[in-house]
């Protein structure tokens, strides 16, 4: 994981762009909204790279399981108590309603 | 009796809500109308995923408790001023964020601390730590939700994060909401959404890779200030 640099330019790394490099556009390639040459220098260091092909596949599963998990079920205690305030506050706004 | 009494009323009225054909616009629709069954199935639908957020963001589960109801309490109240009816789970996410952050802010104003915290953003994207622990993990994603301890290692890695990094990941990444979005809410700049989401991301990824990888399939990181040129 490494990259050439001469003067603070890049001058190529493994697979043209530094690991470093991947890091700072991480979120962009993550999220596909990433500059179509960017992304394919990027594509290209990760074929090289082992470890910044396992992060990012660590990362891509890190979203996966925390959105799947985004829903809980509510204890039924408390979901009873939601439910009648929110019939209360209903009658309060809408005394007519049914 | 409304749909409201009795647990196993309320189990069969998620089954409902889950296969209610309506949409979230029509049910404001009629909701806006004065019909209390069609604000009844929005709960259900959306009850669960506002519990769930407010539970990750608050990691307490009487806190969460409080922003689930006050959440909805505040959507019934201000429904007439939802421009949109299709943006009702957006609309009701912001809400639920913003009175979760309210309650977090809270918390940390008895502790004399900022939730603002500008020193998060120090050294920008530039200062982000590299991945230690790298491993491919055991099992894929959707075999690893079957398995019961998984969300206790998820609660853990995600309470572990500070409130300001653990709302930008819930928000973009689990909720679905844009930088744009994020920022609105969080009333922080969009640059400063992208730094946290990056560190939240990485400091998740990291954590779950000492649970969930494979110690025989880890890799081991090279020194990123090597240099050629």
């Amino acid at each position: 994981m490494s990259g050439r640099r001469k003067k603070g330019v890049v001058v190529g790394g493994i697979g043209g762009a530094t690991c470093r490099e991947l890091l700072a556009v991480l979120n962009d390639y993550l999220d596909g909204q990433i500059d179509p040459s960017i992304c394919r220098e990027m594509e290209r260091h990760l074929r090289k790279c082992n470890p910044c092909r396992v992060v990012v596949d660590n990362l891509r599963k890190t979203i996966t399981l925390y959105r799947q998990d985004g829903a809980r079920v509510l204890p039924p205690a408390f979901r009873a108590k939601l439910h009648a305030e929110l019939r209360k506050a209903w009658k309060k706004r809408r005394p007519a309603a049914r | 009796m409304g749909r409201f009494s009795g647990s196993l009323i309320l189990n069969r009225s998620m089954t409902s809500a889950a296969s209610d054909a309506r949409s979230d616009a029509e049910l404001v629709d009629l909701a806006r109308g004065g019909d209390m069954a069609a604000f009844e199935t929005l709960v259900d639908r959306h009850e669960r995923r506002i519990y769930g957020l407010a539970r990750r963001l608050t990691s307490s589960v009487e806190d969460a408790q409080d922003v689930t109801q006050d959440a909805f309490v505040s959507a019934l109240r201000n429904l007439s001023s939802l421009k949109d009816g299709k943006s009702f789970g957006p609309w009701l996410t912001s809400i639920a964020a913003r009175l979760a952050m309210k309650t977090l802010r809270r918390r940390r104003d008895s502790r004399s601390v900022s939730l603002d915290d500008s020193r998060l953003e120090e050294g920008g994207a530039g200062d982000i730590p590299h991945p230690r622990h790298i491993a491919d993990w055991r099992a894929a994603p959707d075999e690893l939700a079957r398995d019961s301890d998984t969300r206790r290692h998820l609660d853990r890695a995600i309470a572990g994060l500070s409130p300001e990094y653990r709302a930008v990941f819930l928000l973009r990444d689990v909720e679905g909401l844009s930088v744009r979005e994020t920022a609105r809410l969080l009333g922080i700049n969009e640059g400063n959404v992208k730094v946290r989401l990056l560190r939240a991301r990485l400091a998740l990824r990291e954590k779950l890779t000492t649970v969930f990888g494979d110690p025989a399939r880890q890799v081991t990181p090279v020194s990123h200030e090597r240099s050629n040129g």
